[in-house]
């Protein structure tokens, strides 16, 4: 169960602080999934950040499966990332000196209880069959399309079977049918891996896609 | 997939940037390893040149008094030696050769007097020299312009066993010139380059037939020098020397033995027994249980009683046992009442009219050591009268005085001081006749040696008696044989003044040279360096700024701060390790260029063109090593930066977002700079008040600038503009262009940083370039002195007494054109290794000279630091060099230049000289002269001198002041002219100080050079940092190209950015130098330092070409398709 409770997050700047969210909660369980929408720059990935444990708030609190990761060192906050979280970004961001096994093998180099090569490469190769990148295993991420790209760096964000993934605006980048096709995997693998899945987006056509969907706006949830 | 091939795969991709960083560390590698290698190269070629001069001679026995030349077959037939060493003799000196037909002169000259046993001992093909014939050296042959056939006239010093600063020594007659002629040069291969000195310089040897340079010398069968070779076996020097003590003879240590009367008589060949000497012989005696007797004897002008006079007598000062005689000792033992007692031998008792209880007044002549001949008169009363018998008949009581015992007559005496024969009568005569040189009169030794002690001894002779037997007679034939072999052999070769020293050890440890090459090469090639790494350091955090959302989408998988950082660092040693590979290649390129360089145009530095690269891997290793290791440092300081960026900075490829965290500087950090601005203006103000050090204020006051002119950019960058940006055409441009450099506020502040801390140090070093036309006064670095002068031949006569200079023809006339208003202060000499500037090798036996008291009086010269702590003394420290210090160190003075640099020590040390000698010399540095002509010397009083270098006879060196107006080279020709017999040289101090200050300047011009090198290629290597920069900023720039902005505005706009950062650097530097150098530029007249200012200029330049490129980096940017967002 992922819970936000009355999140807060002001960013100070040369000219005063700005906030971005205020008393903003959330509860996210098991095989959710959940769309949040908003204009730009209303925080939504701010909030995602947050979510994920890779920006502190600047008052209230989260905690996943019970376990508030901003009590934690920096390193500790890593390892919980790395086990805990899964990202997608708008950008797909993969390393564009690695092959699409490789990228999506990259995070379990981290891993703080590390696994027999063989068995990381068939889970990774597993996943980018699931995600029907099955013959692009080698491929750089310069020889993909968009579309692909993306779907690799969803399996790059399954790869050490979290509990929660955050998706910040993943088709934002895509045409239509690239952007239904990485839609319908989200949810498919979402189901498939039981995940708490937490999407923002300002695509009305993939927020629809979600039961539950909230709007960010005036740095609060409204019924959306 | 492994980390180790995450690392790798980002090393492949990203391989132009990486390729970037390989090469800045490549030029610091090449840099630093090229600089260390420059030291190992003149260190291995100092070495070189030494052992390629001393052929096959590892080890020199050597003496000031000439011993014997079969001392050499002796030692070499010793069990230490037998089988495996070879020894070979020769003599050798110093000495001028003139050229006959040219007249031309070289001083300095190493003469050498060989035979076939010195090419058969260094193994080379070469015939010994013969007769009149001389090989030369390549080097002097070539400064005398001799070749074969030609006439070469050398002046050397003839060995005396009588030292010539006594009252029986030569003065007159202190040199011998031969008339040699050339055969012919001898090749570096045919070992006529010998020399047993480490010096860089040229070779001036002169070899000649050992039997005729004996002969001229009047040592025939004597030789002062044996060559050992080990024969590529182990042999130290204490092994060599225990073969010695073996080995010598009496004759090889000037002993003679001899019985006599019963007793066994020793003295020396100089006519006075050395402390060390009588030390040794009273041990034995002791030791044998034997009675012994010291015999002083002098020759007394006059005694005298009333008004009768007997001229010219020997006076015998006897020990308590009077050789045995009873009676003449009871009567010498002196009471202590009145005067003391003098006995006189009947003959003189009859002439003098005299009776017990008689004043009698003794006149007697002494030889002062300040160099004159001085009269005294001592009063004694008779004590009694002795028939001439027993010992008062033992004409042997007196020593062999040249010119006087061989005389047939009185009137054949042939002193060396003047005797006025009108007195001698015939009765003296007749004395003469019958009796010699017995002594007429005797005194207790005490009384004689209160008298007529010199530093060279209070005894002339010892006698040895036994109760046992009389030695010399058939039943003390075992016994004295066993006495006499007992005394050379307890007095030993070191205490007789043999030396061995390991000189092939000695010379190759002075190799390693008092000036570290490599370590100076370093600090030159600091801004090289400094430079390359900078870059290193600006292209490897390029390459990370341009992976930045790669980072954020590790951190946001689970990577950690460290991993990231520790996968950078990854990639970092193989960007290192593969940029130290080709800086190694480099390194030899660029030692190689540098050794051109200092055999070229810095060969000011080092006087030599004979300095070659040698590759030594492992100095290239460790510079490579040190490369590596600068270079990690910066990577790893680098990528230490990723910590502070935040995953949403990361993430946005950005670091410098609306949300980047504020950097504004705080109230107090924006009020820095003016603080510190203020209080360099305040400083300077004080300085000028006299309140604080000229030096140390300025260049606090121009340190103060620097900073804070920096801290204003910095603030200025970081500080939010109030302004809007207004006005049209280039200046508006320039304005909207120099606000970019606010952008990436700590690159900005590394170029100009760089640029302004080089040119600060390029310019303010150029204040410690030496300068010579201020130093002609008495405070400056000549002393006040026109002329140093130096002569190859002492002479004892002291050239600061008018009655010195009239006796070496310097007569300084008032009405001499020539010589009216010069005043002369001469200085005694001990030769030695040069400790200037001058001289690359390590002095181990420096220079020593013995200041008389007029010059310590004078005051010459500014001290740069002493330990005087009275007023006197600080007014005049020279003051210092009387004082007593304990356990027989000596207070010393030495040029600040040398203490520092080439003795490596400072005031208040002490330092030993002479340490593998038997005699090593402790001295106390008690003050150091500021930038003087006596660069090069080691000072301390006359007096000192005297004790601690007794063997050191005369004066060598003249320090000459001429009159206003006087014509010094005439003055110098004329000493020169006057002197020849010494073989003088006259050198003007203006001259020899420039020498000094060549070498310093040429090592300011070096870091200079290399400095603005470092300059330029930092300043260039910024033009790929400012194409980065246009780059990083297109999409900027594109929209301003869609807004109406034209490629010439944007170029205006990058270059005013660029060119502003390089010229506020410079100037803020230049000014801040200025500042710092104040006192110096006032005193030079205000004319800025040259150099410096080329080098700047070059800087310029180099800043122009930097935006001219960043200019075309804008002209080829894809503008429009930087509006995409991929």
């Amino acid at each position: 169960m992922l819970i936000a409770s009355h999140i807060a997050k002001r960013y100070d700047t040369a000219r005063g602080g700005v906030p971005v969210l205020d008393d903003v909660s959330l509860q996210v369980g098991r095989g959710d999934a959940v769309a949040i929408m908003g204009p730009s720059g209303c925080g939504k990935s701010t909030l995602l950040y947050i979510l994920g444990a890779l920006e502190r708030p600047s008052s209230g609190t989260v905690t996943l499966d019970g376990k508030d990761p901003f009590s934690l060192d920096d390193a500790a906050q890593a390892a919980f990332r790395n086990t805990h979280v899964g990202f997608v970004f708008q950008d797909h961001l993969l390393l564009p000196q690695l092959s699409a096994l490789d990228n999506v093998i990259a995070p379990t180099l981290v891993a703080s209880t590390p696994e027999p090569a063989a068995s990381v490469r068939q889970r990774a190769t597993t996943l980018l069959t699931q995600v029907g990148l099955a013959d692009r295993l080698e491929h750089r991420p310069g020889e993909l399309s968009g579309g692909e790209r993306q779907r690799v760096a969803i399996a790059r964000a399954l790869i050490r079977q979290p509990a929660l993934l955050l998706c910040d605006e993943p088709t934002g980048n895509l045409d239509r049918a690239s952007a239904d096709a990485v839609a319908d995997l989200l949810a498919d693998l979402q189901k498939a891996h039981n995940m708490m899945l937490v999407v923002v987006t300002h695509s009305a056509a993939l927020a629809a896609r979600f039961p539950r969907r909230y709007e960010l706006s005036d740095r609060r949830f409204v019924d959306a | 997939m492994t980390f180790g091939r995450l690392a790798w795969a980002g090393l492949s991709h990203y391989r132009r940037t990486h390729l970037a960083v390989v090469l800045g560390v490549a030029s610091a590698v090449a840099v630093l390893a090229g600089s260390l290698l420059v030291g190992s190269s003149v260190r291995a070629s100092l070495s070189g040149l030494v052992t390629a001069r001393l052929g096959q001679a590892d080890l020199v026995v050597a003496s000031e008094n000439p011993f014997t030349e079969s001392l050499a077959e002796r030692l070499a037939e010793q069990p230490e030696l037998q089988g495996r060493a070879t020894v070979a003799p020769l003599f050798t000196l110093e000495g001028i050769a003139t050229h006959q037909s040219s007249g031309r002169r070289a001083g300095n000259v190493s003469v050498y007097g060989v035979d076939e046993r010195f090419f058969v001992f260094h193994g080379v093909e070469a015939e010994a020299p013969t007769g009149s014939g001389i090989w030369l050296s390549p080097d002097l042959a070539t400064e005398l312009g001799a070749v074969e056939q030609d006439a070469v006239v050398l002046r050397v010093a003839r060995p005396t066993d009588i030292p010539l600063d006594s009252l029986h020594g030569r003065k007159d007659d202190t040199g011998r010139a031969i008339r040699l002629t050339v055969r012919g040069t001898l090749s570096r291969t045919q070992i006529g380059e010998f020399s047993l000195s480490p010096s860089q310089g040229p070779v001036r040897a002169l070899f000649m037939a050992l039997p005729r340079l004996q002969r001229d010398l009047g040592q025939a069968g004597r030789v002062n020098a044996l060559l050992v070779s080990r024969g590529g076996q182990p042999l130290d020097a204490d092994a060599v020397v225990n073969a010695l003590d073996a080995s010598i003879s009496a004759d090889d240590l000037g002993l003679k033995t001899e019985p006599v009367g019963g007793s066994l008589l020793v003295e020396t060949a100089s006519g006075l027994i050395s402390d060390s000497l009588a030390t040794t012989v009273s041990a034995i005696a002791t030791r044998q249980g034997l009675e012994r007797t010291e015999v002083l004897t002098w020759l007394a002008n006059k005694l005298t009683v009333g008004d009768r006079t007997v001229p010219y007598s020997l006076v015998a000062g006897l020990g308590p046992a009077a050789g045995g005689d009873a009676r003449l000792a009871e009567l010498l033992r002196d009471t202590g009442t009145g005067a003391p007692p003098i006995v006189l031998n009947d003959w003189a008792a009859r002439d003098l009219g005299v009776h017990v209880g008689s004043d009698l007044q003794l006149e007697y002549y002494r030889w002062a050591d300040e160099g004159r001949l001085v009269v005294e008169q001592t009063t004694f009363q008779v004590a009694g009268v002795v028939p001439i018998e027993g010992l008062a008949a033992d004409r042997r009581l007196s020593p062999a005085y040249p010119g006087i015992t061989d005389a047939e007559s009185v009137g054949e005496w042939d002193p060396p001081f003047p005797i006025d024969l009108k007195l001698v009568r015939q009765i003296d005569e007749d004395y003469w006749d019958k009796y010699r040189t017995t002594a007429k009169a005797f005194v207790p030794l005490e009384i004689a040696q209160e008298l007529w002690r010199t530093r060279y001894g209070g005894i002339s002779s010892m006698r040895l008696r036994t109760a046992d037997c009389k030695l010399g007679t058939a039943d003390c034939g075992p016994q004295t044989a066993d006495l006499e072999a007992s005394v050379p052999r307890a007095l030993g070769s070191v205490r007789a003044g043999i030396t061995v020293v390991d000189v092939r050890a000695q010379n190759v440890s002075a190799s390693v040279g008092a000036t570290d090459f490599g370590a100076y090469f370093s600090y030159f090639s600091f801004f090289l360096v400094v430079s390359a790494l900078l870059l290193t350091a600006l292209f490897f955090r390029l390459g990370i700024e341009q992976r930045l959302r790669e980072i954020g989408v590790l951190r946001a998988a689970g990577f950690s701060v460290a991993a990231i950082q520790r996968l950078f660092l990854l990639e970092g040693v193989v960007v290192a390790i593969a940029g130290a590979l080709v800086g190694v290649v480099l390194a030899i390129g660029w030692a190689a260029l540098m050794m051109y360089g200092l055999r070229t145009w810095w060969v000011g530095a080092v006087g030599t063109t004979a300095l070659a690269l040698h590759v030594d891997p492992v100095t290239l290793v460790g510079g490579a090593v040190g490369g590596v290791v600068a270079a990690l440092v910066c990577i790893w300081l680098t990528v230490r930066a990723v910590r502070k960026y935040s995953p949403r900075e990361l993430l946005s490829g950005s670091t410098s977002g609306a949300f980047a965290a504020a950097r504004t500087p705080g109230s107090i950090r924006r009020l820095m700079p003016t603080v510190i601005l203020v209080t360099a203006v305040g400083l300077a103000a004080v300085t000028t008040t006299g309140a604080v050090p000229a030096a140390a204020g300025f260049f606090g006051a121009g340190a103060l600038i620097l900073i804070g002119g920096l801290m204003a950019l910095g603030s200025h960058l970081r500080q939010p503009r109030a302004g809007v940006l207004g006005g049209s055409g280039v200046s508006a441009l320039a304005g909207f262009g120099w606000r970019n450099a606010s952008w990436r506020p700590g690159r900005s502040m590394t170029s100009a940083g760089l640029v302004a801390v080089a040119a600060f140090l390029l310019v303010s070093v150029d204040a410690f370039r030496k300068d010579t036309h201020a130093a002609g006064d008495a405070r400056g670095g000549t002393g006040g002195f026109a002329l140093i002068a130096e002569s190859v031949l002492p002479f004892v006569h002291d050239p600061s007494t008018s009655s010195g200079r009239e006796e070496l023809g310097l007569q300084f006339q008032s009405n001499d054109p020539v010589f009216a208003g010069v005043s002369v202060f001469g200085a005694r000499l001990r030769p030695g290794d040069d400790a200037s500037c001058l001289n690359l090798y390590q002095p181990k036996q420096p220079r020593v000279l013995g200041v008389p008291d007029a010059l310590i009086d004078a005051g010459r010269f500014t001290f740069a630091k002493s330990v005087a702590d009275t007023d006197a003394d600080r007014e005049n420290p020279w003051r210092l060099l009387r004082g007593e210090l304990a356990d027989g160190v000596v207070p010393a003075i030495v040029d600040a230049t040398s203490l520092q640099y080439v003795l490596h020590a400072a005031v208040g040390d002490i330092v030993t000289i002479d340490a593998e000698t038997a005699r090593p010399v402790r001295l106390r540095i008690v003050g150091s002269l500021s930038d003087s002509v006596l660069q090069g010397e080691i000072m301390i009083a006359e007096s000192a001198f005297a004790q601690v270098f007794p063997e050191s006879a005369g004066y060598r060196v003249m320090l000459v002041e001429v009159a206003a107006g006087a014509r010094a080279d005439e003055v110098a020709t004329a000493i020169e002219e006057r002197l020849e017999p010494y073989g003088a040289d006259a050198q003007s101090a203006l001259t020899k100080l420039e020498a000094y200050h060549r070498v310093e300047n040429t090592y300011l011009s070096t870091f200079q050079t290399l400095g603005g090198l470092g300059l330029v290629l930092g300043t260039i290597g910024l033009a790929a940092v400012t194409a980065r920069n246009v780059l990083e900023r297109r999409r900027e720039l594109a929209l301003l190209s869609a807004a109406g902005y034209r490629l010439r505005d944007l170029s205006v706009m990058v270059v005013a950015e660029n060119l502003g950062l390089v010229a506020i650097g410079l100037g803020v530097g230049v000014v801040a130098a200025l500042v710092s150098i104040a006192p110096v530029l006032i005193a030079r007249g205000g004319r800025p330092p040259a150099l410096s200012m080329v080098w700047l200029l070059a800087v310029a330049a180099a800043g122009v070409v930097a935006a001219l490129v960043a200019t075309r980096a804008v002209r080829r940017l894809p503008l429009l398709a930087s509006l995409r967002s991929e």
